[in-house]
């Protein structure tokens, strides 16, 4: 069965001529166990959806079965406790409290769970050896490089047992060597069984994936399934068609590569009129 | 979950000393003020009943004047000056004279004059006439000399006080040294003790008091004597009362049924000088009150801030699953904390004031415990009051923008 259900789901940000479509009637079904990497341009919806699915956000419609459970039109709090207990983060900023020591960053999310302190710290403790990071629990954020910090986000993320990982770029500001560790990390937590979303802009990175979603102007666009530890063979033609050879170009690699994404099927809709009528529609249904 | 918030809202206190020191300032303040005024007030609430009880029990001062214009002017020697209505006669003497039950009776009179010894002149002493039993009456020593007996009641003795001995005199036992007043001479035989000075009873000042027979008195002035108050002390303390209401009903009948006097007992003094204490330690408390508000609208005013400042961390806390409650109940512990903390501090600081001017002045102000748990209460409520609004922002702020640092 799969643990996310996704129909129809819209996003619309402001009101009126003003209004943005951030995600227009998406449709996805994830099972549990999949290392779900997501691929679009900037803008083209993929953070909100990521948002919408980590209960940070609601959609203005559609449903979002969360467990079988309708979770779209939830309570505030109710959504709170969801998050805190099926779903960890990681960001690309790491998002770390600075104020606060690893292994207390780490114990956080329990802490707002009711664990009593030694149960908490104990569990960090144990979180934070599985990631590496057994000798920096009492290091402060500030003290840590790029990498240990992610990892530090991935034992966060880990320690209430979620059932959903949600990772919005988490190799966006790390180097080469701390991205493998990341990711070598992601992959071994994902052979665990667990179900993992990330957000990427590096094409190279959806190896790691079992399942790549590609996004567009808030819709997807392509999903394609692809063995973990292969690149799916869009992006491997894709990349092989962009050769890289000079400077400039490698820069310019991962846009050239989204340029040679699909469109969007559906005709875009580019006129005030169109956006108006979303509007109305909305606040018929409002 | 308390305990947490606590130790988070110490952190978050930690993290900026300086602001937080400011803002507890407010509450500081205010809280020091109230403990130590309501304090002062107190000990000199306590001082003035010690002075009055010192007279002992059964002594009944009769005034002129209605009953509620004689308050807390007790036992001055210089209460009248024409400003109270109405007068005790030397009728009125007798007729309290005959009371039965009275063992000691003194009527207290001022004269208008200017001492002159030799080619001195003492332009502040306060010339009294009054009976033998006055000291006793008024619990004052003769340090040296005597005072003068029954006996000598219609003689040209004076007692003075240690200001007039000095002022007047240049010595300090002018004992049997003859000085004028109204032109008539009068001998120095004795010399009261020192008296303390104490606050808020500068009119009784022995010190610079030049005391005579009344008869003497009456003599000098002509005629035109005025008698400020009766000193009566009943035989004990159980007939005090009765005699009061006897003196009352005597005078009452001599003034033609028109009460233009009062009879005050002790306890009556008592209860009217606790009335004035209690009346200013109200209207000062209720000031003091009004800087607790102001300082807790310094503290909502930095929490505000605070929130502002802090936006991506509750982001961060909403993201890894934090309530809006428990986002509310942080930022209210902080708040509360700070004022806590300040009214702590506060505390402390009325402590040292008041251990200061009772090292340095004659004031002996006290500790009124209620008032001090009071004061840290109303701190501390100050604090979830002004905590509230600035933790709800933070608890409605979108986890989303606030995880961008919007």
């Amino acid at each position: 069965m799969a643990i996310i259900e996704i129909n129809d789901v819209s996003k619309l940000f402001g009101f009126g001529d003003a209004a943005t479509v951030a995600l227009d009637e998406v449709n996805v079904a994830i099972d549990k166990g999949e290392f779900l990497a997501i691929m679009g341009p900037s803008g083209s919806g993929k953070t909100t959806l990521m948002n919408t699915i980590g209960l940070l956000d609601r959609p203005t419609h559609g449903t979002y079965k969360l467990d079988g459970k309708d979770v779209a039109r939830m309570r505030v709090n109710k959504r709170a406790k969801l998050r805190r207990d099926n779903i960890g983060f990681i960001f690309q900023s790491f998002q770390m409290l600075p104020k606060l020591s690893v292994i207390e960053n780490v114990a956080l999310p329990l802490a707002y769970k009711g664990v009593g302190q030694t149960k908490r710290l104990k569990r960090a403790a144990a979180v934070l050896e599985q990631v590496g990071l057994a000798d920096r629990e009492y290091f402060y954020p500030h003290q840590l490089s790029g990498g240990q910090l992610q990892r530090a986000a991935i034992a966060r993320a880990l320690v209430n047992n979620p059932s959903i990982i949600i990772a919005d770029e988490p190799t966006g500001n790390l180097d080469t060597e701390a991205t493998r560790v990341v990711m070598d990390l992601l992959s071994e937590i994902h052979s665990m069984g667990n179900t993992i979303l990330m957000v990427t802009h590096n094409p190279i990175l959806t190896r790691y994936a079992s399942r790549i979603i590609y996004m567009r102007d808030g819709s997807v666009v392509y999903d394609e399934a692809s063995a973990v530890g292969e690149l799916p063979g869009r992006v491997e033609r894709a990349l092989q068609a962009v050769r890289t050879s000079r400077e400039e170009e490698r820069l310019a690699g991962v846009s050239d590569y989204l340029r040679a994404m699909p469109q969007k099927k559906s005709p875009k809709r580019t006129s005030t009129k169109g956006k108006k009528r979303t509007s109305k529609k909305r606040k018929a249904k409002a | 979950m308390i305990k947490e918030h606590a130790r988070m809202a110490f952190e978050a206190i930690n993290a900026s000393k300086v602001r937080s020191t400011m803002t507890m300032f407010g509450v500081i303040i205010s809280v020091a003020s109230v403990v130590t005024i309501v304090g002062l007030g107190d000990g000199l609430r306590g001082q003035v009943s010690k002075q009055i009880t010192k007279l002992g029990s059964n002594l009944i001062i009769v005034q002129p004047g209605r009953p509620t214009e004689s308050a807390v002017n007790l036992q001055s020697l210089q209460s009248v000056k024409g400003a109270s209505t109405g007068v005790i006669t030397e009728q009125d003497l007798g007729s309290v004279a005959k009371l039965p039950d009275i063992e000691k009776l003194s009527p207290v009179a001022t004269i208008t004059g200017l001492p002159r010894f030799e080619d001195k002149t003492m332009q502040n002493a306060i010339i009294v006439g009054a009976s033998e039993s006055l000291p006793e009456i008024v619990d004052k020593k003769i340090e040296y000399g005597s005072f003068f007996g029954k006996e000598d009641l219609g003689k040209n003795y004076a007692v003075i006080g240690r200001g007039v001995a000095g002022q007047l005199f240049n010595e300090n036992v002018p004992i049997g040294k003859v000085f004028k007043i109204r032109d008539s001479e009068f001998i120095v035989q004795g010399v009261f003790e020192q008296t303390p000075l104490t606050p808020l009873s500068p009119s009784v000042n022995f010190n610079d008091a030049i005391v005579i027979p009344y008869a003497k008195a009456k003599e000098i002035s002509a005629g035109s004597l005025q008698i400020s108050q009766l000193l009566v002390v009943a035989t004990t303390a159980d007939l005090t009362e009765s005699v009061a209401d006897s003196i009352h009903k005597a005078l009452l009948v001599s003034h033609g049924g028109q009460e233009d006097f009062s009879v005050l007992r002790q306890e009556e003094a008592l209860e009217i000088s606790d009335g004035v204490f209690n009346q200013l330690t109200m209207f000062i408390g209720g000031a003091a009150i009004i800087a607790l508000i102001v300082g807790g609208i310094g503290i909502m005013n930095i929490m505000f801030a605070s929130v502002s400042e802090r936006t991506r961390e509750i982001g961060i806390r909403k993201a890894v699953g934090a309530t809006n409650k428990q986002i509310m109940g942080q930022f209210i512990t902080e708040a509360v904390v700070l004022s806590a903390v300040g009214g702590l501090l506060g505390l402390a600081v009325s402590v040292i004031v008041i251990a200061g001017i009772r090292a340095t002045t004659s004031l002996q102000p006290t500790l009124v415990l209620p008032v001090m748990g009071g004061a840290f209460l109303v701190s501390v409520g100050v604090g979830i009051v002004s905590g509230i609004l600035p933790a709800l922002k933070a608890a409605r702020k979108d986890p989303i923008d606030s995880l961008r640092g919007l």
